[in-house]
């Protein structure tokens, strides 16, 4: 446990330093910027497109961080091979994976966490109003979808062979994630017999972003969420993760460092 | 935690991974469910037509940013809405634009009553108003707004501006009124001959009105309201 | 030669029986395969320096990789300290310095030694403690508070060589722990591997620098081309006949005198002649009797290299470079 730690603060510290709250800084500013001008433009719920905006801006800034994270630590871990030496200490290969998953998550908490307390300020002080409760749930949606991503990206770490490659699987994931809806519905459409096999084994590999898309549904008036459906969408991210990191950690186990 | 050898251990304990990933699959399918409690009749990809703004609805609803962007579609509407060298052209799309932007987001209210009392009292177009707002209430049941929207539209088919106008001044009352609802219930009030409040309306406009066209405008109107009433006066005596 | 044959009563560090390692690289159209090694079988005493020798290529830096788990075998087996390297009690007792070592480079030099020894166990003020004796030890007092991004690449392979050893490491495994260190660097590492060898530490050098061999090492073994050609004590090589080359220096104004010298390797301008060990008593007799002023005469190489050199049938290697030498 001490050891996952020290690798967890370890890449912590290194993520920062390598100057991606600036992601959070730049993100602020636009978001900021746009509330303002919208204030003046719009008419009509700004409230609603306060929040609105900053979940979406709180949602791009965190997968940000993740991917220019996942880009500047391959280049330093795989390709300078700085992951020698970790290996060789009495480290266990998934201590390290797990270690620098929860280093990855803390600084993409640190800068979803910021946003959102900007986006609350924006809400309260230019807006005038309050943040419904429903708003707090939306943000632990996104940190949860954050888990999700950032154990795929770290285990597409160690399982590809180039930078970009780690980059452009954590980007597709992510767009397909959230397309798996239409998987559904392409799968109860007429088509060979094939297609709709294949059709299926993506729509269960893929992780289903959708569901942690709270921030699309938030005036849905059919929207039902109870205990029975924080159950099955904490255990859904965990589960998911969980495989995704064990594969993620055969393949480190299996990996060969040239 | 510090097994011995936890490298042998978790390649043997790949055969774990069947089992959790029917788990996931199980609860993937479960959330799907809770997601889309009515399946989609037709995909937005299907319903994609050539336009850019239809591609960009497909492109939302893939990504996971529809509220975004249908909140980018409305921004778009109200800017092309309040110009009016738009008159000749995009005016005759606010229907479209509206329907795109409710599909992205038809949980915003402002959009229907913004495109319905422009459709409606402004351009005159009342077919569209309506279906527009059947379309808000269907989504929003709770918005009474939308029904006393729909009923005053109802009205204006009759002609009778005096049933109009309680709905028109309770639209008007809110914050978030369009500007030129003001426009039409000054209108309304100056065609059943209620100049006094005309010139009320006219004159919070010339206070408060948003740009120098509403300004001058509402400047014209009182001129002529006080002419009018200038010329009643005189005859009445 | 059959590593057994040295009689040791020390237990094994390493045991390493048919060790190959083949690299398949290249596209599918164009497929390429590299043996980079060739059925090893090597044993490594405790309490004992190794120096591993070998040409560029030869696969020394595959044999470690191969020791640490970081490859795996084609064929063969590796024991390390009587168990697996996949223990984690047998990692602990292992300090290790790569090749380059590269770190990421937002840390300090501090922060970096706190991060490995907390990953051997140590924390609190143990830790610092620790920390403070190897930065002391490896002279990067000064330069811990900076940046790795601002070291120079001896000051890298310092940090290396600092972890490796934080754990206090029972076995150290050093791929060319010299290169990058500046003099005074290189003596002070010296006596650092020395002082470790004294406390019983076992020593796994991979290493191009032939005295560092000589003055470290209690056995050495030379790898070429993927196989180990030969194992032997120090002592024995000191001892061995391999014959080494000998320079005679003249003055300039005397050379032609030195026309028609048998043996000779190869003869300069200004004044001077190589010979072979084997011959170097009778040339100097002959030109004592040719009346030629002798300056001196002094060894081309040590008696390693030239054991090296042997070894590898590069006898030829010998002359070439050597041609410039004043
Ligand atoms: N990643 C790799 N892919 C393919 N071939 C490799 C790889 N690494 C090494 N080789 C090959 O294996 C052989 C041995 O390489 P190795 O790095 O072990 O040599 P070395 O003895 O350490 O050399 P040096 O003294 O230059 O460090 C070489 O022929 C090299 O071409
Ligand atoms: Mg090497």
């Amino acid at each position: 446990m001490r050891r996952i730690l020290a690798v967890t603060t370890f890449t912590f510290r290194e993520l920062l330093r390598s100057r991606l709250l600036f992601v959070w800084l730049i993100s602020v500013i636009v978001l900021c910027g746009l509330d303002f001008l919208l204030s003046i433009l719009s008419f009509g719920s700004i409230l609603q497109i306060f929040m609105d905006l900053g979940l979406a801006g709180m949602e791009i800034s965190g997968l940000l961080v993740l991917l220019l994270g996942l880009a500047v630590t391959y280049t330093t871990e795989m390709d300078q091979k700085a992951i020698f030496l970790h290996l060789a200490k009495p480290l266990t290969r998934g201590e390290y994976l797990l270690g620098r998953i929860l280093g990855f998550f803390l600084v993409n908490c640190l800068v979803v966490l910021g946003m959102g307390l900007v986006v609350v300020g924006l809400v309260i002080f230019l807006g005038g109003g309050t943040v419904p409760a429903l708003f707090y749930d939306c943000v632990v949606f996104i940190l949860l979808e954050m888990f999700v991503l950032t154990t795929l990206g770290l285990t597409y770490q160690m399982i590809a062979t180039s930078m970009v490659g780690v980059v452009l699987y954590t980007f597709f994931t992510v767009f397909l994630g959230h397309c798996i809806g239409e998987v559904q519905w392409l799968l109860n459409q007429e088509m060979s017999h094939w297609i709709k096999v294949l059709l299926r084994m993506v729509y269960y590999i893929l992780p289903n972003l959708e569901a942690f898309n709270l921030k699309d549904r938030l005036y849905d008036p059919n929207l039902v969420l109870g205990w029975a459906q924080w159950q099955d969408i904490l255990l859904y991210a965990f589960s998911y993760s969980f495989v995704v990191f064990l594969i993620g950690w055969i393949n480190l186990e299996k990996r060969e460092f040239r | 935690m510090s097994a011995p050898d936890s490298g042998r251990w978790v390649t043997k304990g790949a055969a774990l991974i069947p089992v959790l990933f029917v788990l996931q699959a199980y609860l993937s399918t479960r959330l799907h469910e809770w997601v889309h409690p009515t399946s989609f009749e037709a995909s937005p990809v299907q319903r994609m037509d050539k336009t850019i703004a239809s591609t960009l609805r497909a492109v939302a609803y893939l990504t996971g940013y529809k509220v975004l962007v249908g909140h980018v579609f409305w921004i778009q509407i109200i800017q092309y809405y309040g110009d009016d060298d738009n008159a000749a052209t995009r005016w005759s799309q606010l229907y479209d634009d509206c329907s795109l932007a409710s599909d992205l987001n038809p949980q915003f209210i402002s959009i229907y009553t913004f495109g319905a009392n422009a459709l409606a009292f402004h351009l005159k177009r009342i077919d569209q108003a309506a279906r527009l707002l059947e379309k808000g209430i269907k989504a929003n049941p709770d918005a009474q707004r939308l029904k006393y929207l729909l009923a005053a539209i109802g009205y204006q088919n009759t002609n009778n501006d005096n049933l109009i106008i309680p709905v028109l001044e309770e639209e008007a009352g809110r914050p978030d009124a369009p500007p030129m609802l003001f426009n039409i219930l000054a209108n309304t009030y100056q065609r059943v001959g209620r100049y006094q409040d005309s010139i009320k309306v006219w004159q919070g406009v010339l206070k408060d009105g948003q740009t120098d066209e509403l300004r001058i405008l509402a400047a014209q109107k009182l001129q002529e309201l006080y002419a009018i009433l200038k010329k009643q006066n005189l005859s009445n005596h | 030669m059959e590593p057994t044959a040295v009689m040791t009563d020390s237990p094994c560090a390493i045991q390493i029986r048919g060790l190959s390692k083949t690299y398949k690289t290249g596209f599918w159209f164009t497929p390429k395969v590299t043996h980079a090694l060739k059925g090893v079988h090597l044993d490594i005493y405790e309490n004992q320096a190794f120096g591993l020798m070998g040409l560029n290529g030869a696969g020394k830096t595959t044999l470690i990789k191969l020791v640490l788990a970081l490859l795996r075998p084609t064929a063969g087996s590796v024991m390390v300290l009587g168990g697996s390297i996949a223990q984690r009690s047998v990692r602990q007792q292992i300090g290790y310095l790569p090749e380059l070592p590269y770190f990421s480079k937002q840390h300090t030099g501090r922060e970096l030694l706190e991060y490995f020894g907390s990953l051997h166990g140590f924390s609190g003020s143990t830790l610092q403690h620790r920390v403070d004796e190897i930065l002391e030890l490896i002279r990067m007092r000064s330069a811990a508070g900076l940046k790795v991004s601002g070291y120079s690449k001896g000051m890298l392979q310092r940090i290396g060589i600092g972890q490796a050893l934080i754990g206090k490491p029972k076995l150290l495994i050093c791929d060319e722990p010299m290169s990058g260190l500046d003099p005074v660097g290189y003596k002070e590492m010296r006596d650092i591997f020395i002082d470790l060898k004294k406390a019983g530490t076992t020593l796994f050098l991979n290493t191009h620098i032939l005295d560092e061999v000589e003055r470290v090492c209690d056995r050495i073994g030379i790898l070429h081309e993927g196989s180990l050609k030969e194992v032997a004590p120090i002592s024995k090589i000191l001892e061995s006949s391999v014959p080494v080359d000998y320079w005679i220096d003249v003055d300039s104004g005397e050379a032609p005198k030195l026309s028609g010298i048998p043996f000779q390797e190869a003869v300069q301008k200004n004044g001077g002649v190589q010979v072979s060990g084997l011959v170097l008593a009778e040339t100097l007799s002959l030109l004592t009797s040719r009346k030629a002023q002798v300056k001196g005469v002094r060894p081309l190489s040590s008696q390693v290299e030239a054991y090296f050199l042997n070894a590898i049938g590069a006898q030829a290697h010998l002359n070439r470079p050597r041609m410039g030498t004043p």
